[in-house]
C-alpha cells in the first residue's frame, strides 16, 4: 500500500512541480482537467451509450408531450409518470459508470488534500504536534528531536484519557524537515513544513492499514506502539479571481467544465 | 394611518399634565406612553431585575 | 438684477469652497484618555517626557468635568456639546421611575415585535434592535454631513454607534456577546471554591477524569428559541498528570498552554439553529494553575469584530476591515478585568498582565489608525489609565505610572505627525475611595426612608424592604437621590408642592453630614438637577446629585438600592480609586500643542473647539465655546 501511495504521490508531485510557477489554483485546475477528461473517458467506457441515448430521446419526447397536451390533464398525468420512470432508468444507467468513477476520483482527492488543504506553519507561531499511542500513556513522554530552526515552547502534555501526547512547537525560520520521536528503542519521524513555497504538506501519519487509505501522504508508522502522529497546520483556501474558496469547490467546477467541454469531441452521451 | 386615541377625564388629565412637566417629559402623551409601556413590560417580565444587575456588574462600579 | 443674483451666488459658492478647502487640509487628532488626572501629571512630568514637552510647547489646563463626573455622562457631553440635561445621561445607572429598579443608562434593547412559532423555535419577522439612550447629534455626525473625514474610535456611550458616514467603533457601553458589560468564567476543581457567582463573573466547578474535563462556555441566550435557552460551546481541557501544562481542544482549534500563559483570541460559533444560524464570539483563556487544582479563567465572550452579532461600527463593515488588518481585538466596552481582580480570582500582577493585553490591542489599532490618517479628524480613546487607576490609585503608584508611561509613548507618536493639531483630554481625574457611604441608610436615619421592619437592614438590593408609603427619598446609582414623587414614582408620596422644600432640606442635611469615624464632612456640594442643567431632557435625572468629598463615594450597596445598617463603612474592595464625587474635586485635563485662550475650559468646549477648527458652526443647542 505504501509503495502504491508513494507512486501516486510522486506522479502528483511531478505535475504540481511543473506548474509551481503559477498560483495553486492553476496546478489544481490542471489536476481537475485531467480528472474531468478521465471521468468522461471512463463514463464512455463503462456505460451503455446506446441505451442512454434511447432513454434521453424518450425524456425529450415526454417533455414535448407535456407542452403539447398541457390542457389535457389525463395525458399530462400519464406523461408525468412516464417521465419519472425514464428519469429513474437514466439514473440506473448512470449508476455503473458512477461507481467506476467514484473510487479513483476519491483516491485522487484524498491525495490532493495534502497539496491544497493545508498551509505551511507560520513562522514564530505556535502549533501542536500530537502522537496517539496504541497503549495507555504511562511514564515519560517520548523524546522529541526537532530540526534546526524549530523550538519546543512548552513541556509535552501527556493526555491519559486519550493516550495522546502533545508538543507545542514554533518554527523560527523556514524549515522543511522531520520531527524525530524516540520511544521504546524505536525512532519514528514526521515531516514538517514551514516554508512558504511548500507545495506538499503531508497530513496525519498513521499505523493502521485501514487508516492509511484516508491518510496516504506518508508511509505507515512502523513503530508498533504508535497509532498516529499529527501536526496541526493552518487551513488553506484557493484564491480564484480574488475569492478565497475551498479547493474542492474549485476542483469540481473545473473538472465538470472540462468534462462538459470534452463531451462532444469524445462523442459521449451523458 | 390614524393613531388610536384614549379618553381621560379632565381632572386626571390636568394631574397627568402637571406630573409630566414635573418629571421632565416633553408632553403628557410621552409621559402616559412611558408609564403604560412600563406597566405592560412588567406583565411579560422578559428581563428580570436580577438580569439587569448581572448585566451591569461588569462595569466595575457595582457589586 | 440678474447679474446681482448671479454675483451673490458666485460669492456664496466661493465662500463654501473656501470652507471646504480649509477643512479638507486640516489634520486634528483628539485623544480621549479616560481618567487621566491633572495632579498625577503634575507630580510625574519628568517620567512622562511627551506630555511634559506638550505642555511646555503648547498648553495644559484642568478641564472642568460634568455633574456628576462619570464617564458616560462626561463623554456624552464631549460627543454632543450638550450638558446631561440635554443628552439625557446622568449616571452609569438610571432607575425606572415606576418600578424604582436600576436600568442601564447607555442602551436599551427592543425585541422583535412579530415572530413565527415553529416547534421550539421563534423566527423573528421583524428585526429587534438596540437603541443608544443618548440624545443629541454628535460632532462626527456633523462633520460627516459636511464631508469632513472623521474616524472616531471607542468613544464611550456610543453603542450602538451613531449612524453616519464617518468611521466609528463603539466603546464603553458595548456589551459582551451575552449582553452584559462583561461576565468572565472561571473553572476549578478546587473544593475550597464554594462561590458560583461573583460580580461580573461566574464560577463553575469542573470534574477531572484522567486529567481531562469539559469547560462549558456560555454564549448568548438563544433568541430564536421560545425558552431562550442559553447557548454554549464545550471546550475539552487535558492536563498533564505532573507538569504544569494543559491542552485545550475547541471545536475547530487546539492549543497548549503552560501555567501562567494566556491564549491568543479564540473564535467560536454559538449555534441558534443547528446548521442554519449561529453567532460568532471571541475569547481568551488564561491557565492560572494546573496542580494541585486546575484553575482556568475565560474572558467574557466578546462580539466578534469580523462577524459582529450586534452593530459595533459605522460603516457596519468597518470592524471587519479592522480585523482583517489587525486580527481580533477586544470589542467589549470595558475590557480590563477588574471584576476577577476584585473577586480575588486574578492577582494584582495577573490583572496587570491582562490589562497590558487590552492596552496592546488598543495601541496596535491606534498605530494602524495613525498610519493611515491623512486629513480631517482622528478621535482615539484609551481606557487603560481609568481602569488601572480604579485598582491602583494611591497604593501602587509605580504600577500606575507604568501605564501612564505607555500612554505617554502613544502621545509621543501622535506628536510626531506633521502639520497636525493635537488635543488631549480626560473626562475626570481620580481620588482615593476609602469610605463607602450608604446613602439609603443615611436617608433612613434622617427619617426620609422607612423600612417595613427596622431590623431589615442589610445588603439586599432593589429596595426589597422599603415601605414606599412612608418614604420620601431614595438613592440609586453612584451620585443620585430621587424623591418618591407623586405621579412619577408609582405610589409616590411627595407632592409637587412640597418638592422644592424637601430638596432644600435634604441638601442642607447632606452638607452637614459628617463621617462618624473622623468628624469630616462627607459631602462637598449638592446639585439640584433643575438648576444645574440647562437642558430640559430630565426624564432620568436624579432630583439631587450628591457631590462627595475626595475619599468618599456612594457605596456598592447604594448603587443598587440596598439599605445596610451603618451609614458609612470602610471600602474594603480592591477597587480603591474612584471619581464619582463632587465635580470640582476630580477635574480632567486638557492639553494641546497650541495655546489656549480659555482659562477655565469645560467638557462642552471640546466639541465646539473641534467643529470650530474645521470651520463648522455649532449645531443648535450646543453649549460650548472654542478653547483657542
Amino acid at each position: 500500500m505504501d509503495s502504491f501511495n508513494a507512486l501516486i504521490n510522486a506522479g502528483l508531485r511531478a505535475i504540481a512541480a511543473a506548474f509551481s510557477w503559477g498560483p495553486p489554483a492553476l496546478s489544481l485546475a490542471v489536476f481537475a482537467v485531467l480528472a474531468g477528461s478521465g471521468m468522461i473517458w471512463a463514463f464512455r467506457k463503462t456505460s451503455d451509450q446506446a441505451k442512454l441515448q434511447a432513454v434521453k430521446r424518450k425524456l425529450y419526447a415526454y417533455l414535448l408531450e407535456l407542452r403539447v397536451y398541457s390542457d389535457e390533464p389525463s395525458i399530462t398525468w400519464r406523461t408525468q409518470v412516464s417521465l419519472l420512470r425514464a428519469n429513474l432508468r437514466y439514473l440506473g444507467l448512470a449508476l455503473r459508470p458512477a461507481v467506476w468513477i467514484a473510487a479513483p476520483l476519491a483516491l485522487l482527492m484524498i491525495h490532493l488534500e495534502s497539496f491544497y488543504s493545508r498551509q505551511p506553519l507560520a513562522l514564530d507561531s505556535d502549533t501542536v504536534v500530537t502522537m496517539r499511542l496504541r497503549s495507555p500513556v504511562d511514564g515519560a513522554a517520548p523524546d522529541l528531536t526537532l530540526p534546526p530552526g524549530v523550538e519546543l515552547t512548552a513541556p509535552p502534555v501527556r493526555i491519559v484519557s486519550r493516550s495522546e501526547i502533545s508538543w507545542r512547537i514554533r518554527p523560527r525560520q523556514a524549515v522543511s524537515g522531520e520531527l524525530q520521536f524516540r520511544l521504546g528503542g524505536q525512532t519514528v519521524s514526521m515531516p514538517i513544513e514551514a516554508r512558504r513555497d511548500a507545495h506538499f504538506i503531508p497530513g496525519r501519519r498513521v499505523n493502521s492499514a485501514l487508516a492509511v487509505l484516508w491518510h496516504p501522504d506518508s508511509p505507515r508508522v512502523a513503530a508498533s506502539a504508535v497509532d498516529w502522529i499529527d501536526v496541526r497546520y493552518p487551513d488553506s483556501a484557493i484564491s480564484v479571481f480574488g475569492l478565497e474558496i475551498n479547493w474542492i469547490v474549485w476542483f469540481l467546477i473545473v473538472a465538470m467544465l472540462a468534462g462538459l467541454a470534452l463531451k462532444k469531441p469524445m462523442k459521449v452521451v451523458l | 394611518m390614524f393613531q388610536p386615541t384614549i379618553k381621560l377625564n379632565r381632572s386626571l388629565y390636568e394631574k397627568v399634565k402637571q406630573c409630566a412637566a414635573a418629571a421632565g417629559y416633553s408632553s403628557p402623551e410621552e409621559f402616559v406612553e412611558h408609564v403604560l409601556e412600563r406597566e405592560v413590560a412588567k406583565q411579560d417580565e422578559s428581563v428580570s431585575d436580577e438580569e439587569v444587575v448581572k448585566k451591569m456588574q461588569g462595569l466595575g462600579y457595582i457589586d | 438684477m440678474k447679474w446681482l443674483a448671479l454675483a451673490s451666488l458666485l460669492l456664496l459658492a466661493t465662500g463654501c469652497a473656501h470652507q471646504t478647502t480649509q477643512a479638507a487640509g486640516r489634520r486634528l487628532i483628539v485623544l480621549g484618555i479616560d481618567g487621566m488626572d491633572p495632579g498625577f501629571l503634575e507630580s510625574h512630568w519628568q517620567a512622562l517626557p511627551n506630555l511634559n514637552r506638550l505642555r511646555q510647547q503648547g498648553d495644559f489646563r484642568r478641564l472642568a468635568t460634568t455633574v456628576p463626573p462619570q464617564s458616560p455622562v462626561a463623554w456624552s457631553t464631549v460627543a454632543t456639546g450638550l450638558d446631561p440635561g440635554g443628552h439625557g445621561i446622568f449616571d452609569f445607572i438610571h432607575r425606572d421611575p415606576v418600578t424604582r429598579q436600576p436600568i442601564s443608562s447607555m442602551a436599551e434593547a427592543t425585541p422583535p415585535s412579530h415572530s413565527l412559532h415553529i416547534g421550539p423555535y421563534l423566527i423573528p419577522l421583524t428585526s429587534g434592535s438596540v437603541q443608544a439612550m443618548r440624545s443629541g447629534r454628535t460632532f462626527w455626525q456633523i462633520l460627516a454631513e459636511r464631508r469632513i473625514p472623521a474616524t472616531v474610535i471607542r468613544i464611550p456611550a456610543n453603542f450602538p454607534p451613531a449612524e453616519c458616514e464617518a468611521e466609528s467603533l463603539a466603546g464603553m457601553g458595548t456589551p459582551d456577546l451575552t449582553g452584559t458589560f462583561g461576565t468572565f468564567s472561571f473553572y476549578t476543581d478546587d473544593p475550597a471554591e464554594k462561590r458560583s457567582q461573583v460580580a461580573g463573573g461566574h464560577i463553575a466547578p469542573i470534574h477531572l477524569e484522567n486529567g481531562s474535563a469539559t469547560l462549558q462556555i456560555e454564549g448568548p441566550p438563544n433568541s430564536l428559541r421560545k425558552d431562550q435557552a442559553q447557548t454554549a460551546i464545550d471546550i475539552r481541557m487535558h492536563a498533564d498528570p505532573a507538569a504544569p501544562v494543559a491542552r485545550f481542544d475547541l471545536p475547530d482549534e487546539q492549543f497548549v498552554l503552560r501555567q501562567g500563559e494566556w491564549s491568543d483570541w479564540q473564535r467560536a460559533d454559538f449555534r441558534l439553529i443547528p446548521g442554519l444560524k449561529s453567532v460568532s464570539g471571541i475569547f481568551r483563556i488564561y491557565l492560572q494553575q494546573v496542580h494541585p487544582h486546575v484553575r482556568v479563567y475565560v474572558s467574557p465572550v466578546n462580539i466578534d469584530p469580523a462577524d459582529p452579532a450586534m452593530p459595533i461600527s459605522t460603516p457596519s463593515g468597518f470592524s471587519r476591515t479592522l480585523t482583517g488588518k489587525l486580527g481580533s481585538f477586544y470589542t467589549q466596552g470595558i475590557a480590563e478585568e477588574t471584576s476577577a481582580f476584585r473577586a480575588g480570582i486574578l492577582s494584582k500582577d495577573e490583572f496587570l498582565a491582562q490589562s497590558r493585553k487590552v492596552l496592546t490591542d488598543n495601541l496596535r489599532m491606534f498605530h494602524y489608525e495613525l498610519g493611515r490618517f491623512s486629513s480631517g479628524l482622528l478621535f482615539y480613546y484609551f481606557s487603560s489609565i481609568d481602569q488601572n487607576s480604579h485598582m491602583l490609585w494611591g497604593r501602587y503608584e509605580e504600577d500606575l505610572l507604568d501605564i501612564y508611561r505607555q500612554v505617554d509613548q502613544a502621545i509621543g507618536d501622535a506628536m510626531r505627525q506633521p502639520d497636525t493639531e493635537l488635543m488631549i483630554l480626560s473626562d475626570h481625574g481620580f481620588a482615593r475611595f476609602d469610605r463607602a457611604v450608604h446613602l439609603n441608610t443615611w436617608l433612613m436615619k434622617e427619617g426620609l426612608l422607612t423600612l417595613d421592619d427596622a431590623s431589615n437592614t442589610g445588603d439586599t438590593e432593589g429596595f426589597a424592604h422599603v415601605n414606599w408609603d412612608k418614604t420620601q427619598a431614595y438613592a440609586l446609582g453612584l451620585n443620585g437621590i430621587y424623591l418618591n414623587l407623586y405621579g412619577r414614582e408609582s405610589g409616590g408620596v411627595v407632592s409637587l408642592a412640597d418638592k422644592q422644600d424637601l430638596l432644600d432640606q435634604i441638601s442642607a442635611k447632606l452638607l452637614e453630614f459628617r463621617d462618624p469615624a473622623t468628624g469630616e464632612h462627607v459631602v462637598d456640594k449638592v446639585y439640584f438637577a433643575e438648576k444645574t442643567y440647562q437642558g430640559r431632557n430630565l426624564k432620568h435625572a436624579p432630583d439631587l446629585i450628591v457631590g462627595f468629598r475626595r475619599g468618599y463615594r456612594a457605596s456598592w450597596q447604594t448603587a443598587l438600592g440596598a439599605v445596610p445598617a451603618a451609614a458609612i463603612d470602610d471600602n474594603t474592595q480592591a477597587w480603591i480609586g474612584d471619581h464619582c464625587m463632587a465635580a470640582d474635586e476630580v477635574p480632567g485635563v486638557l492639553l494641546s500643542n497650541r495655546k489656549f485662550r480659555a482659562t477655565q475650559p469645560q467638557m462642552v468646549d471640546v466639541p465646539a473647539t473641534i467643529l470650530s477648527e474645521f470651520g463648522v458652526p455649532r449645531a443648535a443647542g450646543m453649549l460650548g465655546q472654542t478653547v483657542f
